[in-house]
């Protein structure tokens, strides 16, 4: 009876959360006139090719005068490198206050950590100057440089080289490894688990970014997916031809692809690397 | 191969601890020292200055007569081995031994070569190439061992290595331990809290207490003759009899009552009121009928507890007339008298006299 009652709550839950993302799929399948006189669909149509292939490459209807491919690849860019360059800096800063002593180390560890108080939004004046007085803006330099720094990030990697004995470093001091050779040799190889984990996490938090990329970008070249999404919705009330709602859909779909990939993918090392602690 | 010099070696820590206080010996060339004493007294300090993972507060440590005070770790030319191996985990056991060698710059095929030598001292060339955790924890120790066997390095520090270990291997390793340090003939320092373990492996010991050194000598020097209460407390098992009295007429009142008339020679020493009467478990004897000789001394009492150890038998009594209790060590299967009373004697030259006020022996 328990397990009756518990699949039927886990079916519920799984059709609520992926009911949207089937119907906005099947939809996309289907002609605008089809959309507008039947409404959402629930099953395939025969516009599948036709609908993703205008969307991915051909500029113009929802996607203006970019396309799909440039988008993807753009948030793609953002995603990897917002990803990446967090996982770079937040480890590199958690090196130095775990395993070197400096003054106000303490502090600057707590200053890191109060940020998190401080989120983009807060601070995106003062960002966006900083950033157009330095030239970036339409660049991918200016559309990830200012974001990569990561309390959270930062928090993990400390406490993970917390848990590291201290007696591996010593073995390896002993063993006649620098600090450079400490971190590349000891240090990155046990971080791997964490490093999918954060990676995991801030390429999708990445790739979602809205507001920085569109106050950053005005250059229609270097418009990330999620800004597409806006600007198809925008297109979709504003011109007097049928809307291209299956387009609209499908990009929608082709803005969780990715993601949804990335989670597929990196779970395993994620999952394997709660369960085994090897230290 | 060399000799590690210690020289009134102080540590203070920031917060003011004092731990090693003016510790000074010589480890000579192929010994083993090993460095005794309860968790907390400085030891493992002491050994962490010398490969160079502390800094040296006061005082010099010398390799071969050149100071090594400023030197860093990697270059003092010693290898450690850690309580919890402190294998890379994620390396295979041929790498972890390889390591060391990379760092220096050692070409490979001489990588090879001493890592092959180093497994097949250890025998662990079966598991070259596995991971550390795929290791049993004596597999683990040896590689820990190789890791400081293929530097061929001037002195080997060994922090509690055996610990982990449950007690059949820890037995079985520390008699490797002593077979290879002997084969290889490397100057060690070797710290542990374990007296057994201790009395086995060491050339010499040293007693540490609350960071000085209590006492320097071979296993058998500071059990025949500890220097203080603190190392004969230490130093045995089961541990020696420490009866805590007064000097009273020609003898020792026990604070829990009782009377024993010690021989002269004792008495003449003691010159302080407050003494502590020191005698081994095994230099009791179990006698039907006193001993009359005059370097005797008898004591009659009742059994309290008998502990069964197989090849030796522990008594556990208490003098008749009241008094501290004695633990005798019998030697093979005890038969008792059916009325329980005994009489004990043992020779007045197996007496140990110390100060209680100072702990210093009389």
């Amino acid at each position: 009876m328990r397990t009756v009652v518990n699949h039927v709550i886990l079916i519920l839950g799984c059709l609520f959360l992926v009911l949207p993302l089937w119907v906005a799929f099947a939809s996309s399948t289907h002609t605008p006139e089809t959309l507008m006189r039947h409404g959402l669909q629930v099953w395939f149509g025969d516009q599948f090719w036709a609908t993703y292939k205008t969307v991915l490459f051909e500029t113009g209807g929802v996607t203006k005068t970019s396309n799909a491919a440039r988008m993807l690849i753009n948030s793609l860019v953002l995603g990897l490198g917002f990803a990446v360059g967090k996982i770079i800096v937040s480890m590199l800063a958690a090196y130095a206050i775990v395993y070197f002593r400096f003054r106000l180390a303490q502090p600057m560890f707590w200053l890191i950590f109060l940020t998190l108080l401080l989120p983009l939004e807060v601070r995106i004046v003062p960002s966006y100057a900083v950033v157009a007085h330095l030239g970036l803006l339409n660049t991918y330099t200016g559309l990830i440089l200012p974001l990569i720094a990561s309390a959270t990030g930062t928090f993990f990697f400390r406490q993970f080289y917390k848990s590291v004995p201290d007696e591996l470093l010593e073995a390896a001091r002993l063993d006649g490894a620098g600090p450079i050779r400490f971190f590349i040799d000891i240090l990155l190889p046990l971080s791997k688990t964490m490093i999918a984990a954060i990676f995991i996490i801030m390429f999708v938090v990445g790739w979602n970014q809205y507001l920085w990329p569109l106050l950053m970008t005005t250059d229609d070249q270097l418009y990330t997916i999620v800004i597409g999404i806006k600007q198809a919705f925008q297109m979709l009330y504003e011109g007097g031809e049928i809307p291209q709602v299956q387009e609209a859909f499908a990009l929608a779909i082709l803005a969780v692809i990715p993601p949804v990939l990335v989670v597929l993918i990196f779970q395993r090392w994620f999952i394997r690397g709660l369960l085994e602690s090897e230290k | 191969m060399a000799i590690v010099s210690i020289q009134n070696v102080e540590k203070r820590y920031d917060n003011g601890a004092h731990a090693v206080r003016g510790v000074s010996i010589d480890i000579q060339d192929g010994e083993l020292l090993v460095l005794l004493g309860p968790s907390g007294c400085g030891k493992s300090t002491l050994l962490r200055m010398v490969a160079g993972l502390e800094t040296v507060t006061e005082g010099e440590v010398q390799i071969d007569g050149k100071r090594i005070n400023d030197i860093s770790p990697s270059e003092r030319d010693i290898a450690m081995v850690f309580q919890n191996y402190a294998l890379y985990p994620h390396m295979s056991v041929y790498n972890n031994l390889a390591y060391g060698l990379r760092n220096r710059g050692v070409p490979e095929p001489d990588i090879e070569r001493r890592v092959q030598a180093a497994a097949k001292i250890l025998e662990i060339g079966d598991y070259l190439d596995s991971r550390p955790n795929q290791l049993s924890g004596g597999q683990r120790q040896r590689v820990a061992m190789g890791r400081a066997i293929v530097r061929e390095p001037k002195a080997f520090l060994f922090d509690e290595p055996l610990s982990n270990l449950d007690a059949k291997l820890r037995v079985h390793m520390r008699v490797e331990i002593k077979r290879l340090q002997r084969r290889l003939g490397v100057t060690s320092l070797y710290v542990t809290h374990d007296q057994v373990e201790a009395m086995t492996l060491a050339d010499r010991l040293i007693v540490l207490n609350k960071g000085q050194a209590e006492q320097i000598g071979t296993p058998m020097e500071l059990y025949s003759n500890p220097a203080s209460l603190f190392v004969a407390g230490f130093v045995g098992t089961p541990a020696m009899n420490l009866l805590p009295g007064r000097m009273e007429n020609n003898g020792i009142s026990f604070k829990d009552g009782g009377h024993l008339a010690l021989p002269q020679a004792l008495v003449d020493k003691a010159k302080v009121p407050e003494v502590t009467l020191g005698l081994r478990p095994e230099h009791l004897r179990l006698v039907q009928q006193k001993d009359d000789t005059p370097n005797a001394l008898n004591l009659s009492v009742k059994v309290d507890l008998i502990e069964h150890l197989g090849a030796d038998t522990l008594l556990h009594t208490r003098p008749e007339e009241g008094g501290p209790t004695f633990t005798l060590r019998y030697p093979g299967e005890a038969a008792l008298p059916s009325d329980d009373r005994l009489t004990l004697t043992a020779d007045a030259d197996k007496l140990r006299l110390f100060d209680t006020v100072s702990g210093a022996r009389l």
